[in-house]
């Protein structure tokens, strides 16, 4: 069972901002999720390699070298932000 | 017939003779749109103006001479793919006005091969859900019943192709978010194998199950559009190219497995008939059809609400309203601001996936959730392995039961999880899955799974397309 103080302390992790009452049914919905995903505990994983689980997919590899971005493009991007002297402006920090 | 309602093959035939043109189709739909998307809401942004001047390009190309399956047709995207001349929101209030800088390649493949862009489609917030009724701008309703959802995710998509919008639309299936809507449409809705369609320009969700693939009026049309947007990408390391060598050589002595687990949780008596009759069809056309077990894809959905959430707390850290996207205005400093920004921002399933996600990941839990979910995925995936070394494709039912009514779920979270009991497994094993509507569909209609090995797509494509002819 997840409390509220305890949703609180994910909600910090997660930087989200939630209110009391949103901690209160967080608290409940996700103890009924968690308690649903117990039933993990059935499963009989002895015989999983945790070294060379999940996909049985290949890695592929390339070289590691610079492709310059179409210039259009990356200033399409960057005029989402606020910019300021041709940087991104954010928040103060301190 | 209205234009608006042929299906790609058949506009294909029309286009090609010149009986009709690009912008008489492209018409057609955008008509269709205005007369009942205000009632639907499967449709979040319209680009008429961009789509009657593609329409007319294609026209031009056509008369030129020049050919292609997708040349002149117009198409609906799902409003998570990234659209270089039209919003991009993920139904979010955090990317509201959002306007993406490139094309997904999915996008910019349809591009090239003529195909039309008629707008964007209306989704669970970030594909997070089944029933778009997570949508930060309202539900999409079913066509045939307009009390009922149209599924979810790619509830916008499955709904457009089944008011005829479009001819088809892209969806993306993380966990089901094709086949589910498909299902509660009555329409086809094919995921393709993990890989196999790039998704560069698609906004992340689960980076390790996502995928793009096309929902449309019949098979034939979906191995149209999946010839055109798969193959290798340099900007999704993921991606691949593969040369199926395996043909689909017809019904007869084919071996198809029906996994029992599928059965046993079958409570609703017609999607029960609709699978007895596909399986008597199979077995009239010579096809081998046999019960198999896959024991633990009783965990598919656990597994899958522990991977998920894990993955949608990373890759949705990068919202923070700081160089793109909707941002706090009140906030006075940084900390306030990422807190603010990201708590009005996201809705409320998203929040509670990010806060289970983050919770399975942190110190203390990584081991007991996350590492263990992915030691049962393998399992999972070890048991499709072993069915298909005896048989060739798997069917099973795509949803428990038909569209269910708006808000009928949507104060428990955990029941609208098992919606997507029957089709998590293909997702977490990365397989390619396509749902066809059943036979018999009463009122509402009921869709047909199979699943197949992984990357023989064209294959599966291929017995869905034989099975649905001998079903009608």
């Amino acid at each position: 069972m997840l409390t509220s103080e305890e949703i609180f302390h994910i909600a910090q992790l997660a930087k989200l901002e939630i209110s009391e009452a949103e901690a209160e049914k967080y608290s409940r919905e996700l103890s009924a999720i968690l308690s649903y995903v117990e039933q993990l505990d059935q499963a009989d994983i002895s015989s999983v390699n945790q070294e060379t689980r999940t996909l049985d997919s290949e890695n592929v590899l390339r070289e590691d070298e610079v492709k310059v971005w179409d210039q259009e493009e990356r200033e399409s991007a960057l005029r989402q932000g606020e910019i300021c002297d041709g940087l991104v402006k954010v928040k103060k920090v301190l | 017939m209205l234009l608006n309602e042929l299906t790609i093959k058949e506009a294909r035939e029309k286009l090609d003779t010149f009986q009709i043109s690009a912008l008489e189709l492209t018409n057609a739909c955008l008509e269709a749109i205005k007369k009942r998307n205000q009632e639907l809401n499967a449709v979040l942004e319209i680009c008429s103006k961009e789509a009657i001047l593609e329409a007319k390009q294609a026209d031009k190309k056509l008369k030129q001479g020049l050919r292609g399956p997708l040349l002149g047709i117009p198409y609906l995207a799902k409003d998570i793919l990234m659209t270089k001349e039209v919003k991009t929101t993920a139904a979010s209030k955090i990317l509201i006005n959002y306007v993406a800088p490139y094309d997904a390649t999915v996008i910019k493949k349809l591009k090239e091969a003529g195909a039309i862009l008629l707008g964007k489609t209306n989704l669970d917030e970030f594909a997070h859900g089944a029933s778009t009724e997570n949508s930060a701008f309202g539900v999409t309703k079913n066509p045939h019943n307009e009390s009922r959802v149209a599924g979810g995710s790619s509830g916008g998509s499955a709904a457009a192709v089944a008011a005829n919008f479009c001819l088809f639309s892209l969806g993306t299936d993380t966990g089901g978010s094709i086949r589910q809507p498909a299902s509660f449409c009555g329409v086809v809705g094919f995921k393709p194998s993990y890989g196999r369609v790039s998704r560069f320009g698609l906004l992340s969700m689960t980076s390790s199950t996502d995928v793009i693939g096309p929902i449309t009026k019949n098979v034939e049309d979906a191995a149209l559009v999946f010839e055109v947007i798969q193959g290798l990408d340099q900007h999704d390391a993921t991606s691949l190219e593969v040369k199926e060598t395996e043909n689909f050589t017809g019904l007869s002595g084919l071996k198809i497995a029906l996994p029992r687990e599928y059965f046993s949780q079958l409570k609703n008596e017609g999607v029960k008939k609709i699978l007895e009759k596909a399986v008597e069809k199979l077995k009239q056309a010579g096809a081998v059809v046999q019960e198999v077990s896959l024991p633990n894809s009783r965990f598919g959905i656990p597994v899958y609400y522990i991977i998920t959430p894990s993955e949608i707390s990373s890759n949705l850290a990068r919202f923070d309203g700081i160089a793109w996207g909707e941002g706090s205005k009140e906030a006075q400093n940084l900390h306030d601001f990422y807190f603010k920004t990201r708590g009005e921002g996201f809705g409320a399933e998203t929040k509670r996936r990010i806060m289970l996600g983050t919770y399975a990941l942190s110190a203390g839990y990584f081991d007991s959730y996350y590492q263990k979910a992915q030691a049962v995925r393998s399992l999972i995936i070890e048991d499709f392995r072993l069915v298909f070394q005896d048989y060739d494709f798997i069917l099973g039912p795509t949803t428990p039961h038909e569209a269910f009514k708006i808000g009928a779920q949507t104060n428990d979270p955990l029941a609208m999880y098992l919606e997507d009991i029957f089709v998590t497994g293909a997702s977490l094993a990365g397989l390619p899955a396509i749902s066809i509507p059943g036979a018999d569909s009463e009122e509402l209609p009921i869709g047909l799974q199979l699943i197949g090995q992984k990357f023989q797509d064209q294959k599966l494509l291929a017995l869905a397309e034989a099975l649905q002819k001998i079903l009608i």
